[in-house]
């Protein structure tokens, strides 16, 4: 959420500096300077409507953070402070919320249910989680590593998917996602 | 079961009472035509009688609360308002305003309350037939005391209306003192329905804004062709019935919203004539026959919403009343902007000329109010039939759908909060969930199902259980 927002901020800044300055232009009213106008105008337009669309997926963001099913923590990168700062952690940490609006991958958003784009399928292995997803025409699967489920956070998770989307997950309890890999290698030799 | 005998009672009724009313005491020609014989500025008075004739439609539906008490105000009103058009053959004194100021409370009070008839006695859908005949008869009536008034003596007009009035006492008699069950709607279920307020809001601005033109109008065209007192005294209402009664025999399924469109350009070209042509009688009947046929029509439309929005609450003099009451006070705004410019010294040519500004504004206006007041009324229509439902009945129908593969478990919850007509804001708040949340599911909800919106959620919803029930 924090790199959305940080996009956001960072589009929002860049048409407001276009409208500065195309203002200061305006106001200076240096002929050779003109010129430059349209490009200004042209730009802060461009910033605009990507300041839109980061807010529309920081929105997106929310919505799946709000309704998630599922917390992952793959990661956390945290720097050890020196001796006079002990006490002290700072850090970054990776987060994927999946919800059955769609997926957050840190700064990515992968939205299902809304729209065309529907969740198809959901399948439970025992480190890893594969959501299907896709229009009529076009079908992509994602796969979530993660800890393993108890039965009870299984049976839950199952649960409140199957009440927002409809959809019976299937469980794969036996199978693992790097056994698979496994075998796949071992297929290919 | 509805009576017929309390349809026509409420029309016979309405047409004696209103008859007396718009030929005498609002604005009437016989009420012109005795200030003329007892050479008598009336204009200082007109204000004042549609202010209060505003007040007593505005204020009936907050002491009128049962059709026993609208029938006794009713009884009452018909008594005062005899006694007070008596006053009348009697010269000029203190007397007259003091009769006319409560006859007008007192008959626009009368008005709102005959609205708990006019519901009882006329079924849902069929309100429009009631109030066109009412309207047609009354005009014919009125057309009748004018001319007798005119033509005759205005005694002998006044004389006449009170036979109206009088008339009218033994019908008010035999109404019933309780409303048949029909008529009434059981309270609302809980506090978030947003009753008829906001329909209500949006059909009085409609009717504020049509009527500001007429009013407007009326300063300018009256003075304007008052030398054809012949012709002015019946003429004008023949185009407004007219148009009426067309409307009326439109099958059911007619859009009268094109209509409405139309008689909006007739307005617009009327005030266009009216700028254009002399002030000879031929250009009076063209100018006269676009205006009075429009407005034949936009009275006819708002009685047949107002008639039809009776129903969606429990107290029809309220309903009426306000409905009414913008359309007086429509009235008042158009005609003080057309006194204010008249006395300002501006030509009538410019009183025209903003007339028709507010006739463009009101073309732009109209389609979005037109479009979300018949969205709201049938929203509204649907789901007080839904709130009427047993909660198992209304469950089944949602789970109907549930069942059919197309709603989840909390697409169900939520269609189900949607359609007891709660918002957003409170079904978030009951399910615990953000807003946005329940807006994403609604709008999953509306696509899965095929609908664009509450309103056609909920047709489709009680026409699968009409199918069901056959």
């Amino acid at each position: 959420m924090k790199k959305l927002t940080q996009q956001a901020n960072f589009f929002l800044t860049a048409v407001i500096l276009a409208i500065a300055l195309s203002v200061m232009l305006l106001l200076l009213g240096i002929p050779v300077l003109k010129g430059f106008l349209p490009v200004f105008l042209s730009a802060a337009l461009v910033f605009a409507v990507f300041y839109e669309k980061a807010l529309k997926t920081i929105a997106d963001a929310r919505l799946i953070v709000e309704n998630q099913i599922l917390y992952i923590q793959p990661a956390v990168i945290f720097e050890q402070a020196p001796a006079k700062k002990a006490g002290k952690l700072t850090g970054e940490t990776f987060e994927i919320f999946v919800s059955c609006f769609g997926i957050l991958l840190d700064g990515r958003v992968i939205r299902f249910n809304r729209g065309k784009i529907r969740l198809k399928a959901v399948e439970l292995g025992r480190d890893y989680i594969g959501l299907t997803y896709g229009t009529a025409e076009k079908e992509q699967q994602a796969r979530l590593l993660c800890p393993a489920f108890g039965e009870e956070e299984e049976a839950g998770i199952a649960r409140k998917f199957h009440d927002e989307t409809g959809i019976t997950v299937v469980h794969a309890n036996w199978k693992s996602l790097t056994v698979e890999k496994g075998l796949d290698s071992a297929a290919g030799t | 079961m509805i009576r017929v005998s309390e349809r026509k009672l409420s029309i016979i009724i309405f047409s004696l009472f209103f008859s007396w009313l718009i030929a005498f005491l609002f604005q009437g020609q016989i009420l012109h035509a005795l200030a003329g014989y007892h050479r008598v500025a009336i204009e200082g008075y007109i204000f004042r009688i549609i202010a209060a004739h505003f007040a007593g439609l505005f204020l009936c539906g907050f002491f009128v609360r049962t059709s026993l008490t609208a029938k006794r105000l009713m009884l009452f009103s018909l008594v005062v308002c005899l006694l007070a058009s008596a006053v009348f053959f009697l010269p000029l004194s203190a007397l007259w305003l003091a009769a006319l100021l409560v006859a007008s409370f007192l008959s626009g009070a009368s008005v709102a309350a005959w609205g708990y008839f006019f519901k009882s006695g006329t079924p849902k859908g069929e309100r429009l037939k009631t109030a066109a005949s009412a309207l047609i008869y009354t005009n014919i009536l009125m057309i009748v005391l004018n001319m007798a008034a005119l033509l005759i003596s205005p005694f002998i007009g006044l004389g006449l209306a009170m036979l109206m009035l009088a008339a009218a006492v033994p019908f008010v008699l035999w109404l019933p003192e309780t409303s048949a069950a029909a008529g009434f709607l059981p309270p609302e279920p809980d506090g978030s329905l947003a009753g008829v307020a906001r329909p209500m809001a949006f059909l009085c601005l409609f009717i504020i804004v049509v009527t500001i033109a007429s009013g407007m109008m009326f300063q300018a065209v009256g003075p304007a062709f008052a030398h054809l007192e012949w012709l002015t005294s019946w003429y004008w209402a023949v185009p407004y019935i007219a148009a009426i009664y067309i409307v009326k025999k439109l099958p059911r399924k007619a859009n009268l919203t094109y209509i409405l469109f139309l008689a909006i350009a007739m307005i617009g070209f009327s005030f266009i004539f009216f700028l254009l042509l002399d002030r000879s009688a031929p250009s009076y009947l063209l100018i006269n026959a676009l205006m009075m046929w429009a407005f034949g029509v936009f009275d006819l439309f708002w009685w047949s919403i107002l008639g039809e929005m009776l129903s969606l609450g429990s107290n029809p003099a309220k309903i009426l009343g306000m409905g009414l009451s913008a359309n007086v006070f429509g009235v008042f705004l158009g005609g003080l902007a057309g006194l204010v410019l008249a006395s300002a010294g501006t030509d009538s040519y410019y009183v025209t000329l903003l007339a028709l500004a507010v006739v463009c504004v009101t073309m732009v206006l109209l389609p979005p109010l037109h479009k979300s007041l018949t969205g709201l009324l049938k929203e509204h229509e649907f789901l007080t039939v839904l709130a009427e439902m047993v909660p198992k009945e209304q469950e089944q129908l949602v789970t109907g759908l549930s069942v059919s593969g197309q709603l989840t478990k909390r697409e169900r919850e939520i269609a189900a909060l949607l359609l007891k007509g709660k918002s957003y804001r409170t079904i978030s708040a009951e399910l615990h969930v953000s807003e946005n949340t329940v807006k994403s599911h609604v709008k999953n909800i509306y696509a899965k199902v095929g609908v664009r919106n509450k309103t056609e959620l909920a047709g489709l919803l009680l026409e699968k259980q009409t199918v069901r029930a056959e």
